[in-house]
């Protein structure tokens, strides 16, 4: 008996007789496609959490750019390279102001 | 097969396990969870051996076990012992570790090997404050270690959506009617976004009803599972049964509804979900009807499509654990019962001695060139 199980519970038992168990025999169909359905379910947010993270090429000649079907969203989304660009400049034009103004 | 493959359902009323055997077959095993403390005679133990009981001599005493224990309550006027009560292990009886230990066992038997899985139902916490569930879960986790088990626990109601919610994406609302406990969960692709459980339940039907007419609770649930229909209850216990029946599921429905009013747990779902219930209580005809009817005139924070019950109601949370253990326990066993089928429908090559001799293909008709 268990040491973890309480103190009247580890009460010796000399016999036990648990016979005609009611059984009940089916086929596993009854389980084989919702298994699989869980499965399934179960199996898609691995794959997410293994997928590529998206190449980086921002160097790619424009002819050759066809050729490179591995990319398959740019890294860095259209609105956001625009919005980068102008906090870019503004840094810059920040810099070389400052720049002018220390000479 | 790999490793054994099992799942149990521990209720208050009914300890049912299902299990995958070698041959892809699922063998379902059903007990009573209860017992029967017999006085020691000498004629009694033959008595016992000779009409083939189930019971178990424990220290200096001898019980009645599983179904036997109702038969023998039924010969000597006592009322059964339950090792649980209100879905979880009984607290008044000092023998309920021992007692659930052994149906366990002879309902799974030891793991024969390596690797053995067995997922195992436990309800949601009814008594938030007591914390109950962590003690009876932490007892079935250790059986079943003992035996040789990995042992899981799945929360009842989502057994249900893993039995009855494949086709939803194990989306929707699963409700347990047992004997101590209703178990609810809600479910969105088979993750539980809440699970409770409400203590009212086959035996509280069985305790009003007895009391309201005076009749003993066994007679009653006699009563009840003989085939009652809720709908036209034919005398003055099936009438007594059909208005408790009547007022659970109205303060289910009640209950889901305070819980989830207000609550960001059903701003999940744009569409309509289906709720299946399963468990013993929710067998009697007409009452899938009811609840259906309950639902429309309460206003239900989800809206609702189909309500159903499950297939097999009795079996259906061992054979969602089951699902779930299978899910867990071996990625090949799908493929293998796929081989074992091939293999097992294959037609027999013919004999040698009656062989057909290979026919010849027919000559085509010639054609008859026309001059
Ligand atoms: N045919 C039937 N009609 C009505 N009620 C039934 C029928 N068969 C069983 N019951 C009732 O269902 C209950 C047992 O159901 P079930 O086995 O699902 O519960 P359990 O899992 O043992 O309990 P719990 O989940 O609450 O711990 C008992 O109250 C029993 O009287
Ligand atoms: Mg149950």
């Amino acid at each position: 008996m268990s040491e973890h199980l309480p103190e009247a519970a580890s009460d010796k038992v000399k016999s036990v007789h648990l016979v005609n168990i009611p059984t009940k025999v089916t086929g596993v169909d009854i389980i084989e496609s919702d298994a699989k359905a869980l499965g399934r379910l179960h199996q898609k947010p691995k794959r997410q959490q293994h997928q590529p993270k998206p190449e980086i090429k921002l160097h790619v000649k424009t002819d050759k750019l066809k050729r490179h079907t591995s990319i398959k969203r740019p890294a860095v989304p259209e609105a956001s390279r625009g919005i980068l660009g102008i906090a870019f400049y503004a840094v810059g034009r920040f810099i070389s102001a400052i720049s002018n103004v220390i000479k | 097969m790999d490793h054994e493959i099992k799942s149990l359902d521990i209720g208050t009323m009914h300890v049912i396990s299902a299990s995958v055997s070698a041959d892809c077959r699922i063998r379902f095993k059903k007990i009573r969870n209860a017992f029967l403390k017999i006085h020691v005679e000498q004629s009694m133990s033959q008595f016992l051996k000779q009409e083939e009981l189930q019971y178990a001599e424990i220290g200096e005493d001898l019980y009645a076990l599983g179904d036997s224990a109702f038969k023998m309550a039924g010969i000597t006027g006592k009322d059964v012992s339950r090792p649980m009560q209100d879905g979880v292990l009984n607290p008044k009886e000092p023998r309920a570790e021992i007692i659930l230990k052994l149906l366990i066992e002879a309902l799974v038997g030891k793991a024969q090997g390596e690797g053995a899985i067995c997922y195992y139902s436990i309800p949601a916490e009814p008594f938030q404050r007591e914390k109950r569930v962590i003690y009876h879960s932490g007892i079935i986790h250790t059986i079943l270690e003992d035996l040789g088990y990995k042992a899981v626990a799945v929360n009842e109601g989502l057994a249900v959506i893993y039995s009855g919610l494949a086709d939803r994406h194990f989306t929707g609302i699963g409700i347990s009617c047992g004997c101590g406990l209703i178990n609810v969960c809600l479910s969105r692709k088979a993750q539980v976004l809440d699970a409770f459980a409400i203590d009212r339940a086959g035996d509280w039907i069985d305790d009003n009803a007895s009391k309201a007419i005076g009749e003993p609770a066994h007679k009653v649930m006699l009563v009840k599972e003989g085939g009652l229909n809720l709908l036209s209850p034919q005398d003055r216990t099936e009438n007594a049964l059909a208005i408790y029946y009547k007022d659970l599921i109205q303060y289910v429905v009640e209950c889901i509804k305070d819980r989830w009013h207000d609550s960001g747990r059903v701003s999940h779902f744009d569409g309509p979900v289906n709720i299946v219930c399963a468990g013993g209580t929710a067998l009697p005809a007409g009452f899938i009807a009811i609840l259906r009817s309950e639902l429309k005139k309460a206003r239900f924070p989800l809206r609702v499509d189909q309500v159903s019950l499950a297939k097999d109601p009795l079996y259906a949370i061992a054979r969602g654990c089951l699902i779930g253990a299978v899910n867990d326990g071996s990625s090949h066993f799908i493929r293998q019962c796929a081989a074992h089928r091939r293999t097992a429908c294959r037609p027999k090559k013919p004999s040698p001695a009656v062989k057909k001799p290979r026919s010849r293909p027919k000559a085509r008709p010639r054609r008859i060139k026309r001059s």
